[in-house]
């Protein structure tokens, strides 16, 4: 078989990535605003007698080298040669895409034009004459959907038939600028119903980007995201933590009960390893809920209206609204929000943009603002939570307006945004999209927090036989724990122990927390099961059913305001525990010191990946001050207040 | 007396992992592309983006 490299250029947000998964079944990130590509990315079809290599490049808009992910895809046209260049244009906005196709056919490559999102034009009241347009190019074209599969076959008859000619334009040698080009050949092949219809697109964004309503909806958007989660989540994260804790706790027992396994070793399984991991898994439906709503929000195009929106308020502090999508992108994970700095023209914005990221509250930090919120904050947790992650981007457009004014002195890049057309999102898509990511949760679950878990019960059972309080990690804890008595939560042993293993994940808070508190206190779970394996089986069946209905009517009793359906079980042990070392005011002064706590080692990682080792020293220093000033602040400030 | 050494031998393991697991491409190449393929050391980003290795 053939090696053939087919190279997908084309404007942000034309759909490349999104034809690629539709080609050859990846699961690329896709999202509907400018800017989610910013590595090349590739992915292999077999089709006849080849293999089409398919590499995925940043979106540019010309090939001028201006930011970093468009110098990838610049380097890449003068390094390599592909077969085939295929360039998608989005069809509803031929002008602005055929700049780049002019330039490309200028380079004398052989090129495909793809258009997509055809089926939108006749909406717009548009229509391209494609046959006119392959003549007066000199190339082929296609008019397809992108997230369709029944296209793609065509496609791939189509790259074929083009490698097969490999023609390149002869046609598009003159010497008048692209620009002019591209006006004289969008004046012959689009013409222009007119219409009085106003587009859909139009219409919604009469409202969502009007100036006195936009921010306003912005928080509906975003408290209705928390809420849907939260209400949703509740049931189906309560039946993990009773089936892990009522019936493999239970089963584990009886197995180890028969065989005789030494006390310590089921010590190690059921306090260290199936209470710490089993409490981060119980946050799999919740991690699930929340990566659905955000592709939801970044597949129907509203993040980059989010973008335009902030734009208005950013710009006093001297930031570009374009250094939002970063911010929002880190509501899910920082680690790509700092790869998608890589769309901000000036290094400067970049490493402001990158270092407040960490401040946003990633995906992984839910876990522990659900378990504290409904453990201190029943009724509020909502309002809780939300609070959290303002203060998470008030605290990151502060920093980046102090780095602006006295760091980084470079006035930002004039802002260009793309506001793409309102896209009904593919539930597939984002069904696929939250997977990918609580499999990245999961595996965390059974590698990085296994191992911290396990750790933790091991510092807390050394020596074997004394109390918790007085082993290694109680005496350590309780020795570092001054440093954090300022900030209310110091007092309790267990949550200072637990801010460490943060620093390798978050998730591994909650895991070790768990582990922390519950060593040597399971006997109430160290019961052999009872009634037999099937009939808890079957009972376990219909729990999990009675948890999805009720998952089913929370979600959609949420959307009627002011019904707070959830009620987490304030009777769980860890809950319990917890209650006895800290007041509510201590544990959202935790919350607020983890919140912004720099994320994890791959935030690490990407930081000194991206601006080297110096620039990550002074983040860490960053975060870690702010943390502990912030979290001060909320407790100090609280108890003068009055709040305990 | 066995407890404690038993319970000493999983955290030196566990220690172990986590250095091991810091010191790897994965640590170090964050959701770089290739990092799977990437054999060099010590692990050293040829540009920013484009073949890292």
């Amino acid at each position: 078989m053939k090696k053939i490299n087919i190279a997908f250029i084309g404007n942000p947000n034309t759909g490349k990535t999104t034809l690629i998964n539709t080609l050859s079944n990846s699961k690329f990130k896709i999202g509907n605003w400018p800017g989610v590509t910013v590595a090349k990315k590739e992915a292999f079809v077999e089709y006849k007698e080849n293999i089409f290599h398919l590499v995925d490049l940043p979106g540019l808009y010309n090939l001028s080298k201006i930011s970093d992910d468009e110098k990838i895809t610049t380097e890449y046209i003068e390094e390599h040669e592909p077969d085939l260049y295929v360039n998608i244009i989005d069809s509803t906005n031929l002008r602005t895409n055929l700049l780049l196709t002019i330039q490309l056919l200028k380079e004398g490559v052989p090129v495909l034009l793809v258009f997509n999102f055809w089926n939108d034009l006749n909406g717009l009241g548009k229509q391209i004459d494609l046959g006119k347009l392959e003549k007066v190019l000199g190339v082929e074209c296609i008019s397809l959907e992108a997230n369709q599969t029944e296209y793609r076959e065509k496609l791939l008859e189509k790259i074929n038939c083009s490698l097969k000619n490999k023609k390149r334009s002869t046609k598009v040698s003159s010497s008048l600028p692209a620009r002019a080009i591209v006006d004289i050949i969008v004046d012959k092949v689009e013409k222009k119903v007119p219409t009085d219809k106003v587009s859909v697109t139009d219409k919604i964004d009469q409202v969502v980007l009007n100036d006195y309503v936009s921010v306003p909806i912005f928080f509906i958007v975003f408290f209705l995201l928390f809420k849907i989660t939260f209400d949703g989540s509740a049931p189906l994260i309560d039946w993990i933590d009773q089936f892990i804790n009522g019936f493999v706790a239970k089963l584990i027992v009886t197995i180890f009960t028969s065989f005789s396994v030494p006390k310590v070793i089921g010590s190690l399984v059921i306090d260290g390893f199936l209470v710490g991991v089993g409490t981060v898994l119980s946050f799999v439906p919740l991690m699930m809920f929340l990566y659905f709503f955000i592709s939801f929000l970044e597949e129907s195009g509203y993040i980059a209206r989010v973008a335009f929106i902030m734009d208005k308020f950013m710009r006093p502090l001297g930031l570009q609204g374009k250094a939002f999508i970063p911010l929002l992108i880190g509501l899910g994970c920082n680690v790509p929000a700092i790869y998608s700095t890589r769309t901000l023209e000036k290094k400067n914005d970049r490493k402001v943009t990158a270092a407040v990221t960490s401040f946003v509250s990633c995906g992984a930090k839910l876990p522990i603002y659900i378990l504290f919120s409904y453990i201190f904050f029943p009724k509020q947790a909502v309002f809780v939570t939300l609070s959290l992650y303002l203060l998470g981007m008030l605290v990151a457009i502060s920093w980046a307006w102090i780095l602006n004014r006295f760091i980084y002195k470079d006035a930002s890049a004039q802002f260009v945004i793309e506001l793409p057309t309102y896209r009904w999102p593919s539930m597939i898509v984002m069904i696929k999209s939250a997977f990918a990511q609580v499999k990245g949760f999961v595996k965390r679950a059974g590698t990085v927090i296994t191992v911290v878990v396990v750790m933790i019960w091991a510092l807390s059972n050394l020596p074997y036989g004394v109390s918790p309080r007085d082993s290694i990690l109680g005496v350590t804890s309780r020795s570092v724990s001054p440093i954090f008595i300022p900030l209310g939560w110091g007092n309790s042993w267990q949550a200072t122990a637990s801010v460490i293993p943060g620093f390798l994940a978050k998730e591994a808070v909650v895991g070790s927390l768990a582990t922390a508190y519950e060593t040597n206190l399971t006997e109430s779970t160290n019961e052999a099961l009872t009634d037999g394996f099937i009939p808890n089986v079957l009972k376990q069946c219909v729990l999990l059913y009675e948890a999805v209905i009720d998952s089913i009517k929370a979600v959609f009793g949420g959307l009627v305001p002011g019904v707070f359906i959830t009620d987490y079980s304030e009777d769980k042990k860890l809950s319990q525990l917890i209650k006895q070392d800290m007041t509510p005011l201590m544990a959202y002064s935790y919350m607020v010191f983890n919140l912004l706590l720099i994320s994890c080692v791959a935030v690490i990682s990407a930081i000194r990946q991206e601006f080297g080792q110096k620039f990550l020293w002074f983040v860490i220093l960053m975060t870690v001050s702010t943390a502990y000033v912030f979290s001060f602040i909320v407790y100090q400030g609280g108890l003068i207040l009055g709040f305990i | 007396m066995l407890e404690n050494i038993l319970i000493l031998s999983i955290l030196i393991i566990c220690v172990f992992v986590i250095f091991k697991k810091l010191s790897s491409h994965e640590s170090y190449c964050g959701s770089c592309p290739i990092k799977e393929k990437c054999k060099t050391k010590p692990f050293v980003c040829h540009d920013e983006g484009e073949n890292r290795s």
